[in-house]
């Protein structure tokens, strides 16, 4: 029997191995005691810097390698079998998943240390720190009935101990010679590793938890959100653990903080590894802060700083290859390219510092810092923020779209009335993706800034000798409601006249007109409203039509309505038309009708 | 005799006045009868009275015709509107062909440009002008067609614009326009744009009686430089369609030219 064995056995014999009804992960287990709480904190906070290296571990399709990030020297390079998820790093070991076996190699020399059977169940993940590590094997599941769960701990780069558990279990974490293992969605257990123990118990009904990560001498938990451990947690209250949950349903991919742990792990080659959240707790008490005030978001080759609090962008970086792996660290975000490139980013400016080149092409690279601090100065001077979403939304890569319409949104929330100007040059570009060009064109036409751009953007018509196209009428002519830009009136009519206006634009054309109120516009209405009553070709253009009619008693009140019920009885007016004329005559009085009823009253 | 005559031319004169003006009435009948029709229901009868406003050739027509263009039709009807204008060829229609220029429909606006170079309104250089920038090849192509059929020599660097921007009708437009300083300038874009493109404007430019020798001498020179074997054909060609008559200059130089520019 190997020594690997022995223990495991013992391991076994004093936690229950199979049953986790007496002590570890017993649901009688007290929860959230102040007391035990308060000496696991005391541990932590006295524990020091994590001891683990500086390393980065890739995989590249059947080949995984560790490099040495303080060096930038690979450390080893070995050929995998059927590799199912991206490795792990726990302790001095990495594993990963290979076909139906976990294997754990050493992380010093890349050697086959022991492994496992997954029987079934998936590599959830693990951590480590000096010789202690800490994996999950899962049946994963969300929670629901027949979940199952093995905890391994190791010592060196053996097997110490197994735990087992009716439950889905989440990523753990290692710290100051204890295991935190998340389950059941709420809990976390901590383990004594020396006594095989569980000394405390953490609940948190603020969010699901299936993520344990130590930082800075706290424990941080959690999946949507973060809360914190602390001794005056009581029931658990999102208040109480200082829980942070910032809302990521709009960035691009809508990538969780933490993906859930409870569910499938993403496969060695999948997506979900470009597109992640990166992001460093901080704070010692209160709501769960983030390092420099800083949520990094990854989606191939874009990398976003975020400010944590508004969840705006602070700045792009467009790097030349996807974003396969990603470690935030106060100061800054450290990414691996998925062409061997690994590159150091500035928090504040995401200008590279540092940067190191691998050999290797990989899938998917797990990263560990330490107590590593990439260092050195900012290559480039950062362009302004606005030159940075332009030239992002602006990228060709048609698999950054949702990147590139989040820097859209980001460029029209920017209070700068340049902004106008690229706004319009996106809305304009007919070669941009259609969900691209919408959002520039939705984001130009609520500008409120800049209305120097919108009477140059509607100056220009579409004109064959000049090689010119029509601009975005329909957001134009909004942006130039909003801001009450006048001067756009008799631009607006002239695109109204001009054959190449799209039919789609001239609805929110001729609400425009109505809108800024010059009664220059009744003449041009109403003649285009009698010229084309009677060819409607398609519905787009009827509703133009209609949009027209509206302006009108908008601009005139009852001449307009007069107007339009003799086209209304006109010999040619299409049925269709008929009935979307009446609509406009049965609309509420406009305001400019209620205040001529008022003054003929008074 | 003397007075006997004059007798006679008075009461032919008033017999003349008489026929005239019971022609003139039954025309404003005819017209108001046909202007009646113009705001029926019923497509047939519109049609009916635009054919015959147009049949009646007065200008009387034209303002009719005019107000129900702008009151709305179906397309069709008002293509028929627009084909009545032309044949009134009155330049009083100028302002509705005008607005009409820039109709949602691309048939209109061809229908438009051309019953404005059958009426010649006023302004009408400037519209057509304007109408070579159309996003419809046969309303640019028309336009630039009318600018040389109706000597517009005002337009002639609009036609070179144009035809920079492979408008074929312009080219030909600037054949029948260009004086020779143009004709240089025109010798200036040969071998930019495509030869085949050009060959029908400098057949034109070569044939024309009222272009100096000494321009159409210029041409071939150029050609010749060129020396292609679609220049030597364009050469025999030409030489081949002169008068046997003709010994001029400008045969003399194309003879000269085509031993020079190998097969």
């Amino acid at each position: 029997m190997t020594r690997a064995l022995r223990m495991l056995a013992l391991g076994a014999a004093l936690v229950g191995c199979g049953g986790a009804s007496d002590g570890a992960f017993s649901p009688m287990y007290p929860d959230n005691q102040a007391a035990s709480i308060e000496d696991v904190a005391a541990r932590l906070a006295a524990a020091g810097p994590r001891d683990v290296p500086a390393v980065a571990v890739g995989l590249a399709d059947t080949t995984l390698y560790a490099v040495d990030l303080e060096s930038g020297a690979e450390r080893w390079r070995q050929t995998v079998t059927d590799p199912q998820t991206a490795p792990s790093i726990v302790g001095p070991l990495v594993l990963l998943h290979e076909g139906n076996r976990v294997v754990a190699r050493r992380l010093s020399d890349g050697q086959p240390a022991f492994d496992l059977d997954d029987d079934r169940l998936h590599l959830v993940g693990g951590d480590g720190e000096g010789d202690v590590g800490v994996f999950v094997l899962s049946t994963t599941g969300g929670g629901g009935a027949g979940a199952h769960s093995r905890v391994y701990l190791t010592q060196g780069t053996r097997l110490a101990t197994r735990f087992e558990l009716d439950h889905p279990v989440g990523v753990p974490a290692v710290a100051a010679g204890m295991v935190f293992v998340p389950w059941g969605s709420q809990n976390i257990s901590v383990i004594d590793v020396s006594q095989g123990q569980e000394i405390a118990r953490v609940r948190s009904l603020a969010g699901v938890v299936s993520h344990a990560l130590v930082r800075g001498g706290h424990l941080y938990f959690g999946q949507a959100g973060v809360g914190r451990m602390n001794p005056h947690m009581g029931g658990g209250s999102p208040d109480e653990v200082g829980w942070t949950q910032p809302e990521t349903d709009e960035l691009p991919g809508s990538p969780p903080l933490w993906r859930s742990a409870y569910d499938n792990p993403a496969g060695a080659d999948s997506a979900v590894h470009r597109i992640r959240v990166e992001w460093t707790p901080a704070g010692a008490d209160g709501a769960v802060r983030w390092a420099d005030d800083t949520v990094y978001v990854t989606f191939y080759s874009f990398v976003f700083g975020l400010d944590a609090e508004s969840m705006s962008v602070r700045w792009v970086r467009q790097l030349e290859h996807d974003v396969v792996g990603a470690v935030a660290r106060e100061g800054g975000l450290l990414v691996a390219d998925d062409h061997g490139g690994i590159t150091y980013l500035g928090a504040a400016d995401g200008v590279p510092r540092w940067s190191a080149e691998t050999n290797a092409e990989p899938s998917v690279v797990a990263l560990q810092l330490g107590g590593f601090t990439p260092s050195g100065s900012p290559s480039e001077e950062a362009p302004f923020l606005a030159e940075q979403l332009l030239a992002a939304a602006q990228n060709t890569d048609a698999r950054l779209v949702p990147a590139r319409a989040f820097a859209v949104h980001a460029l029209a929330g920017q209070p700068d009335a340049a902004v106008t100007d690229h706004l319009l040059v996106l809305c304009d570009d007919r070669t941009l993706p259609d969900p691209l060009r919408a959002e520039a064109c939705t984001s130009l036409a609520s500008r409120e800034l800049g209305p120097g751009a919108i009477l140059r953007g509607l100056r220009r018509h579409a004109a064959y000798l000049d090689d010119t196209t029509v601009p975005p009428v329909g957001a134009l002519a909004t942006a130039a409601a909003r801001m009450g830009e006048r001067q756009a009136v008799p631009l607006l009519v002239s695109h109204l006249n001009d054959p190449n206006t799209p039919a789609q634009d001239l609805g929110p054309l001729a609400a425009a007109l109505g809108a800024l109120g010059e009664r220059s516009a009744v003449r041009p209405l109403s003649d285009f409203l009698w010229l084309y009553h009677a060819d409607v070709p398609d519905e787009l253009f009827a509703r133009g039509l209609q949009a027209v009619a509206r302006a009108l008693v908008t601009l005139q009140g009852p001449p307009a309505r007069e107007l339009i019920s003799e086209i209304i009885e006109a010999p040619f007016t299409p049925a269709d038309m008929v009935g979307r004329l009446r609509d406009v005559l049965t609309d509420e009085p406009t305001e400019s009708e209620e205040s001529e009823e008022s003054e003929e009253t008074e | 005799m003397r007075r006997m005559g004059l007798g006679w031319c008075l009461a032919f004169g008033a017999l003349t006045l008489g026929w005239a003006s019971a022609a003139d009435a039954q025309s404003a009948r005819d017209i108001e009868r046909a202007t009646e029709q113009l705001a029926s229901n019923d497509a047939a009868q519109v049609r009916e009275g635009l054919e015959a406003l147009g049949l009646s050739g007065s200008p009387r027509a034209v303002r009719p015709i005019v107000d129900r263009v702008r009151r709305g039709l179906p397309p069709d009807l008002l293509g028929v509107a627009v084909d009545t204008l032309m044949i009134l060829g009155r330049a009083e229609a100028g302002p509705v062909l005008f607005d009409l220029v820039h109709h949602r429909r691309a048939d209109i606006r061809l229908k438009a440009v051309q019953a404005i170079l059958a009426t010649l309104p006023r302004g009408h250089q400037g519209v057509l002008e304007a109408a070579m920038s159309d996003q419809d090849a046969r309303v640019r192509g028309a336009a630039a067609e009318g600018l040389g059929s109706t000597g517009a020599t005002g337009s002639i660097d609009a036609l070179f614009h144009a035809m920079e921007r492979r408008i074929p009708e312009a080219s030909m437009a600037i054949a029948a326009l260009a004086r020779p300083r143009d004709v240089e300038r025109f010798l200036g874009l040969v071998g930019q744009l495509p030869f085949d493109s050009m060959t029908p404007a400098l057949a034109e430019m070569l044939h024309r009686e009222d272009l100096a020798d000494s321009a159409k001498i210029a041409i071939i020179h150029r050609l010749t430089e060129l020396a292609t074997s679609g220049v030597r054909e364009f050469l025999e060609d030409f030489v081949r369609n002169l008068d046997p008559s003709d010994q001029g200059e400008v045969r003399r130089a194309a003879e000269d030219s085509i031993p020079r520019i190998g097969q």
